[in-house]
């Protein structure tokens, strides 16, 4: 099973991709939806039409062998944002960006020698990370975060060894999830400052406030 | 010596048992011939079945080179001669095999597990040099005439980069093997992985050997009293660095320089009857330029100079890489001024007469 499910990431992030570049060109409007399954159909039958022997997803995949259920997971989330249904209230989207930072971090500054204690080794077999993922699922749960969901796929997708790697921190995180936890809370807090620079008035110019246009009433009315 | 040119016989000894006996037993001569253009490097030898041993390198117009792959040639021990070579993997095998992009192969180990199956782990690269590379293995159960699809190895979180192998691997007496790594991507230090064959596919933990604070890296395994020691190549030069596990690996000690010097190039070593280490490093901290036999008779706390098979200012002797045949016959290969695989082949007697002696 796993033989295929490492594809499905990475064909989501072609489809993202597309996704995006059509929206580029303006082909997303009144057709929507139909564009939508355009570009799916499109994705698809990049798919299957090798180049040099290799298919797409491959390609992708020679950049980054495993992708993890996060990276599923913020992909539905940008695909699902893109056709104009937010899957995941912003503030949700900003503490799943904010756990997938944290957790990269420590792994990462471990993995380049920055810190001595070898963090991904306690990804193999049942360690406190298990148990920290855990409770957070717990909490979500009981908070009735839709988060929880993503929670529950790293245990299950783990559980059932989808994929081709057999520590559970390459089911919660990876390289380009990281870049795009970063990136998008990072473009769009860009976004926000700069419409809030454009909305702020100049000093010393007058502030021009529109109103309703005043009711004129006749004395003969 | 021409490729397949016969290396001088070795006859069996009149005890019963070995090729070795007890006469010293010493010869040399060369894997592979000459060509020009074409440069040979990172050599590794193992059995590969009843007197025969197995070499493998890689060779190509330069180091790094996408037209770079991996050649194994097959020694015959009591025939004395070497095989033609043959290539094992390729940049368009490894992407075939693999199902992903490859721009070039590098390092290779091959080896030889008690229940006859032989290893080849090499690496690979999508993009950048070797500190992007990634391992994978291949498998033959018949001594090396048909091998396994390549097989990726996970063994970092991040684009899984970087992980590369050099030195043999040890095994233990359930089967696991322990195979050193290193990691080269912003800090480098060693890793371990422990490969736990699992019937046609394997199960595998990577662990950190050392920290990212000396530069220790192509760490080499030998069985001490009491437990595992670790060499180390020191890429900021130096001395070789040392390390000491008590429990087969899964916990080292801090790094300790030894009294070897290094100048940033692999070496290899080897357990000898008696307790004694043999090492095969360049006995330099400057350059390539000598290849020397080092033995110590105390877990490598202090070391002799034996010989040195090699010593010519201005050329390269490196990356050596050893094994002893179940004959009883050592065998050292090494790279030969970029050009040839040299192959040595010697005896405990030998060397004990050089222990006597010494330098």
């Amino acid at each position: 099973m796993k033989d295929w499910f490492v594809h499905l990431a990475p064909f989501m992030l072609a489809l993202y991709a597309l996704l995006r570049i059509a929206r580029a060109f303006g082909l997303f409007g009144a057709g929507g939806r139909a564009a939508f399954f355009l570009v799916l159909l499109l994705t698809a039958l990049m798919g299957i039409v090798p180049v040099n022997g290799l298919f797409l997803t491959e390609y992708i995949l020679s950049v980054n062998p495993v992708f993890s259920m996060g990276s599923a997971a913020m992909l539905l989330f940008l695909i699902s944002r893109l056709m104009g249904r937010a899957l995941l209230p912003e503030r949700d989207f900003l503490s799943f960006c904010g756990w997938n930072v944290a957790v990269s971090v420590c792994l990462y500054a471990s993995c380049w020698g920055l810190i001595g204690p070898d963090i991904y080794w306690l990804g193999y077999g049942f360690s406190a990370l298990f148990v920290l993922t855990l409770a957070i699922t717990a909490l979500l749960a009981l908070r009735g975060s839709p988060l929880v969901y993503v929670f529950v796929s790293y245990i299950a997708a783990f559980d059932l060894g989808l994929l081709p790697s057999e520590n559970f921190f390459d089911y919660i995180t990876d390289g380009p999830l990281f870049l795009a936890s970063l990136a998008v809370p990072a473009r769009r807090g860009a976004k926000a400052l700069a419409g809030v620079i454009r909305g702020r008035p100049g000093r010393g110019s007058p502030r021009i406030v529109e109103t309703e246009p005043p009711v004129i009433k006749y004395m003969d009315e | 010596m021409r490729e397949g040119e016969v290396h001088d016989r070795i006859r069996p000894a009149p005890e019963a048992g070995g090729l070795s006996g007890e006469r010293p037993v010493y010869r040399e001569g060369f894997v592979n011939p000459e060509r020009p253009g074409i440069i040979r490097h990172v050599s590794s030898v193992s059995s590969a079945g009843e007197g025969r041993v197995a070499c493998a390198w890689y060779e190509g117009t330069r180091e790094g080179a996408k037209d770079v792959s991996i050649r194994v040639a097959i020694y015959d021990e009591r025939g004395g001669r070497w095989s033609g070579p043959r290539v094992l993997v390729d940049r368009a095998t490894a992407s075939r095999e693999l199902r992903r992009y490859v721009k070039k192969v590098g390092n290779s180990l091959v080896y030889r597990d008690e229940r006859g199956r032989l290893w080849l782990f090499y690496v690979s690269i999508v993009t950048g040099g070797w500190s992007c590379s990634s391992i994978n293995y291949k498998v033959s159960l018949d001594d090396g005439q048909t091998w396994s699809r390549s097989e990726k190895l996970i063994t970092s979180p991040f684009f899984n980069v970087t992980s590369n192998v050099k030195n043999k691997p040890m095994e233990l007496a359930d089967g696991v093997l322990l195979v050193p790594a290193y990691h080269e991507l912003l800090r480098k230090y060693s890793l371990l992985l422990r490969v736990m064959p699992d019937g046609p596919k394997v199960r595998y933990r990577v662990r950190k050997m050392t920290g990212g604070g000396k530069k220790a890296i192509q760490p080499v395994l030998l069985r001490g009293k009491g437990g595992l020691a670790a060499f180390f190549r020191n890429a900021d030069k130096g001395r070789i660095l040392g390390a000491w596990s008590g429990d087969m690996g899964r916990s080292w000690s801090g790094l300790t320089e030894t009294r070897l010097p290094n100048p940033d190039s692999g070496f290899d070593m080897i357990e000898m009857e008696g307790g004694y280490f043999l090492g095969f490093i360049n006995y330099s901290s400057e350059d390539r330029a000598n290849l020397t036999m080092v033995v110590s008779g105390d877990g490598g706390g202090t070391w002799r100079r034996l010989i040195s098979f090699e010593d010519s200012p201005g050329m390269e002797y490196s990356y050596p890489s050893v094994f002893r045949s179940p004959g009883g016959l050592y065998h050292l290969t090494y790279t030969y001024e970029r050009k040839r695989i040299k192959h040595v082949v010697f005896n405990e007697a030998w060397i004990k007469r050089l222990m006597e002696g010494g330098i």
